[in-house]
């Protein structure tokens, strides 16, 4: 049903969305794990002071039987506490980072194609096509072997596999908007397509996107997980995945040195799904209802 | 007079929205005697469709719900009635055709399949039955060809089609009661009065008692046997037709009257935008008290109507009107 | 349709493309990428390289001789098994495909039909665990999920047997058939459930956009029963943006099947691909990019397919 004027005074479209964002309780909760899960990792290492490369205690220790590694040890003695304290911010950075390279890829490539149409269109949309047909994780894994891995290396990988969706997106809201009038009145005053698309539309594109690079970043960071836990991420790096990938033959020894740090990923990936479920609803009004 | 088919008793139907409940239809009374067209005339929004969904006992759940009241057919309680006594009554003894054909339809079913699965739902007969009554039912309400349009989808069908065969499924378990919500609205209007001339031709040929809804005065005064006019979810007149539109005793009635343009169908396209409209806007429900709801749109109300508790005034042996004014013969 | 294969077609050649200048980009001489053997190929090993790929030739030339080969299946040869690649991944494909395809049973059927029960009651119980688990499924990595399983149903509980794909001692006939479902059971459940997780919200909202249509209130008013109204009316049209996020998702199935099948020592393609990257097998790796992306696109042909017979309106004969 039609909203009230009388009992919804309009506020601006940002304070809406901000109070919409604020009342959905799946959001808040998003955003309390979320905030664990980051000062853990900035503070959480240095306070625990455990190496996590290190080997500190007796091998396959189970949680709690030493109150110097709270959640065991892995199979050459590793302290698994550590390891996630320590993985958190490898995760969380290539997550991010890799989800920026991919939003920036498809942003590009989308505002291009929308704004355009055409043969311009046609053309990218086919590229996107492409590379959402071949299975990322194979191209991804061929990339990480072709050239040495690190984290250059896999940052830009898991982003050159990630921006399909993200293109597909902005093309969409591009194609909508190159049509408003405010738009049509900046091209009669002669602006340039440069400024009328990355100044004028963009800017109003913008809210759907940022709801969808957050769900791009939880993607990104379930990826890298899957990497690592191949073997096939930076070997320097510590992250969750690689935990749980280097105690993969040692299972049945050692369950715990694989089941919490699949649970910090499955913590971390859900935040991030939860606050982007939310900005979505509060940035697209159309599907408020339900 | 004889035993009414259906009876409608203070039927009062509420909808929970964000801002609380909503009574959208509040103490609707009304009877259907045995092959009668019975008129329900208002303007959109007043309750017509609801009035009907309940009958069927499809008032949308789990928002919408029949507060209190009875719905007498045949003298059983539909209200009380269970679901499964309800799906026996749906579609074989009252049946329903809807406002828009072009979506009424299943899109992924074929027209003869939609209508089969209406016969199979309700008797037990053969496939080869099932086809043939299919085939003759599509034919009886106009459709050319009807073997072959009966595996058509509905997208390959017009909207004057599709509307005659929602009427096909509707009939083909003869039903004693066929409920039309706007049946024409949506059509162009050439077809309209073909459409509607269906109606009446197999209401006639089976004897079924119809209840035909409109927001369109002209043709609820040129089919119907009796009107009810409905405003804000209340019957704020009903009779038989002759005194309702003749000798209208609501404010609200002669509005709707003044409306229906005397001169022909074609002129009456061209010229409408100087149709004549009753001024103001249908109230929002919430807002809603006992008063009458169409005192703030009334040219005729005074202080004294905004403080009178509405109740049905009775003019004559069948005329019944809200209208304060209408007891003192001020309007009449 | 025609169109839809032709760029299929063309797809799949872009892969070639891609494979071709893969091979150049990587550091060091493509001769020793393509003889992959972590750079200890004997001198005699990449001369003869050099000579069938044309290597001392300009790169168009390179490309034509490439293409061709491949045209004719020659996906050149893995020096670990010293057999050509185009065989091993024949060998491979009927396993990748039937985890893939049990696991969009299962994520479609299942996924769809809980959506279906929870489009009824939005605001019902059943509504609330399917968007929460929805929201875990998709949340959960999948390697991980398998690991769990295992230890759940093949080591607390021992129900399932985890040894790849069939037991050593069982042989031939309806056994062996039994035995393998019995094997796949986990792998397919791991693999389909982060898809069924989507699909059940997507059906969810899909089914609650029908419910609210006219022609599920005229089924009602038919007298057709809830049952009927939910699966017969209802679901062949929730179904239909399901179909439709199946063909856009399958390259991340395939995806995921290549960590599933690594996690439960599934004799696929997923897991000959590790391999082989662990061994630098490069023919091999690009063999099997090429060869999943043909499975990918040959599936989208036919969800293509599927979504025209579900959906009347886009066959021909239409009027509007
Ligand atoms: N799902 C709903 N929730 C709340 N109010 C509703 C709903 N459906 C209908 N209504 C209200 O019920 C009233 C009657 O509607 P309806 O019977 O469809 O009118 P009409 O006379 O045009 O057929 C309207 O005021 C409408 O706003
Ligand atoms: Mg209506």
């Amino acid at each position: 049903m039609a909203r009230d004027p009388a009992f919804h005074p309009p506020k601006s479209p940002f304070v809406e969305a901000m109070a919409i964002f604020l009342g959905n309780r799946a959001a808040m909760a998003g955003l309390i794990i979320l905030a664990v899960v980051i000062l853990a990792s900035l503070i959480g290492p240095s306070l625990y002071g455990v190496d996590p490369k290190a080997t500190v205690n007796a091998p396959f220790l189970p949680p709690m039987e030493d109150v110097a590694s709270p959640m065991g040890t892995d199979y050459i003695g590793r302290d698994v506490l550590a390891g996630i304290l320590s993985g958190g911010p490898a995760t969380i950075m290539i997550g991010t980072s890799a989800a920026l390279v991919a939003v920036l890829i498809g942003i590009t490539l989308g505002a291009l194609a929308g704004y355009y149409g055409g043969l311009i269109d046609t053309i990218l949309m086919r590229f996107t096509e492409f590379f959402q047909v071949l299975p990322a994780l194979l191209f991804a894994m061929v990339l990480m072997t072709l050239f040495t891995p690190s984290l250059r290396v896999t940052i830009i990988g898991i982003g050159l596999v990630m921006w399909p969706p993200t293109a597909r997106l902005a093309r969409a809201e591009f194609m909508k908007l190159r049509n408003m009038d405010y738009v049509r009145a900046e091209r009669a005053m002669g602006a340039r397509d440069r400024r009328i698309i990355w100044r004028v539309i963009l800017p109003n594109a913008m809210p759907p996107l940022i709801a969808a690079a957050a769900l791009v970043v939880g993607v990104s960071i379930l990826f890298e997980a899957g990497l690592s836990f191949l073997g096939l991420g930076d070997p320097n790096i510590r992250s969750w995945g690689e935990m749980i990938g280097s105690n993969r033959d040692y299972i049945f020894d050692c369950p715990w040195a694989v089941f919490f740090p699949g649970i910090a990923i499955f913590l971390t990936v859900l935040g991030v799904s939860l606050v982007g479920d939310g900005l979505n609803d509060a940035m697209n009004p159309r599907f408020r209802e339900r | 007079m004889t035993e009414p088919l259906l009876a409608v008793e203070n039927l009062c139907v509420d909808f929970a929205t964000r801002s609380g409940p909503v009574r959208v239809l509040n103490d609707v009374s009304f009877t259907l005697a045995p092959g009668e067209t019975l008129g329900i005339v208002g303007e959109s929004g007043c309750g017509k469709s609801m009035t009907s969904l309940a009958v069927m006992g499809l008032v949308p759940r789990p928002n919408g719900r029949i507060a209190s009241g009875r719905i007498l057919f045949r003298g059983e309680d539909l209200v009380r009635a269970p679901a499964r006594r309800m799906r026996q009554i749906r579609g074989a003894a009252i049946s329903m055709i809807f406002q828009e054909p072009m979506t009424s339809l299943n899109p992924i079913f074929t027209v003869g399949r939609q209508i089969a699965e209406a016969i199979r739902l309700h008797e037990d007969v053969s496939k080869a039955e099932v086809r043939n009554r299919v085939v003759d039912v599509l034919g009886r309400v106009g459709i050319p060809d009807p073997a072959r349009r009966a595996d058509e989808y509905p997208h390959q069908l017009s909207g004057g089609m599709r509307q005659r065969v929602m009427i096909a499924m509707a009939l083909v378990c003869r039903p004693q009661i066929l409920i039309a919500d706007e049946p024409t609205t949506a059509l162009d209007v050439t077809v309209q009065a073909q459409i509607l001339d269906l109606i009446l031709r197999l209401q006639q040929e089976e004897n079924t008692a119809v209840i035909l809804i409109s927001h369109d005065m002209g043709v609820i005064s040129q089919v119907s046997d009796r009107v009810m006019v409905m405003y804000a979810g209340r019957a704020i007149e009903k009779g038989p037709c002759r005194d309702v539109v003749e000798a209208s005793a609501h404010p609200y009635t002669r509005g709707l009257i003044a409306c229906i343009p005397d001169i022909d169908r074609t002129e009456r396209m061209a010229e409408s935008d100087r149709l004549p409209t009753i001024p103001g806007i249908v109230p929002d429900l919430r807002a809603l008290g006992e008063t009458c709801a169409f005192a703030p749109r009334c040219a005729l109300a005074d202080a004294a109507c905004e403080a009178w508790k509405v109740a049905p005034i009775r003019l004559d042996d069948a005329h019944v009107a809200a209208c304060r004014k209408a007891a003192r013969g001020i309007v009449a | 349709m025609k169109q839809k294969l032709f760029f299929a077609v063309v797809l799949v050649c872009s892969v070639v493309v891609l494979n071709f200048f893969l091979i150049r980009l990587a550091p060091g001489d493509p001769a020793m990428t393509l003889a992959g053997q972590a750079g200890g190929a004997d001198a005699e090993t990449l001369e003869e390289i050099r000579r069938t790929y044309g290597l001392d030739r300009p790169l168009a030339e390179q490309f034509f001789v490439y293409a061709g080969k491949i045209l004719t299946g020659d996906l050149g040869t893995s020096y670990y098994f010293n057999l050509p690649v185009s065989g091993l991944i024949l060998e491979r494909l009927f396993p990748t495909l039937l985890l893939v395809l049990s696991s969009l049973v299962i994520s479609v059927g299942l996924g769809t039909f809980l959506g279906v029960l929870a489009a009824r009651n939005p605001r019902g119980p059943l509504s609330y665990i399917v968007t929460a688990v929805a929201l875990g499924g998709y949340s959960v990595p999948t390697f991980w999920l398998g690991q769990m399983l295992i230890l759940a149903f093949a080591w607390y509980v021992p129900i399932f047997p985890v040894d790849g794909m069939a037991g050593l001692r069982v042989r031939g006939g309806l056994n062996q058939i039994v035995d393998v479902a019995w094997h796949l059971v986990l792998p397919a459940l791991t693999l389909g459930v982060a898809f069924m997780a989507q699909y059940s919200r997507v059906s969810r909202a899909a089914m609650l956009e029908v419910l609210d249509s006219d022609y599920i209130r005229t089924a009602r008013a038919k007298g057709a029963s809830e049952p009927a109204v939910l699966f017969v009316h209802g679901l062949r049209n929730a179904i239909l943006p399901v179909i439709t996020l199946v063909g856009l998702q399958l390259g991340q199935i395939l995806s995921g099947a290549v960590l599933v099948e690594t996690v439960f020592n599934w004799p696929g393609l997923g897991r000959l691909a590790l391999d082989s990257i662990l061994r630098r097998d490069y023919p091999t790796i690009l063999g099997i990019l090429l060869a999943s992306a043909v499975v990918v696109v040959v599936i989208n042909l036919a969800t293509e397919a599927i979504y025209r017979s579900a959906d009347p309106r886009l066959r021909s004969g239409g009027r509007h």
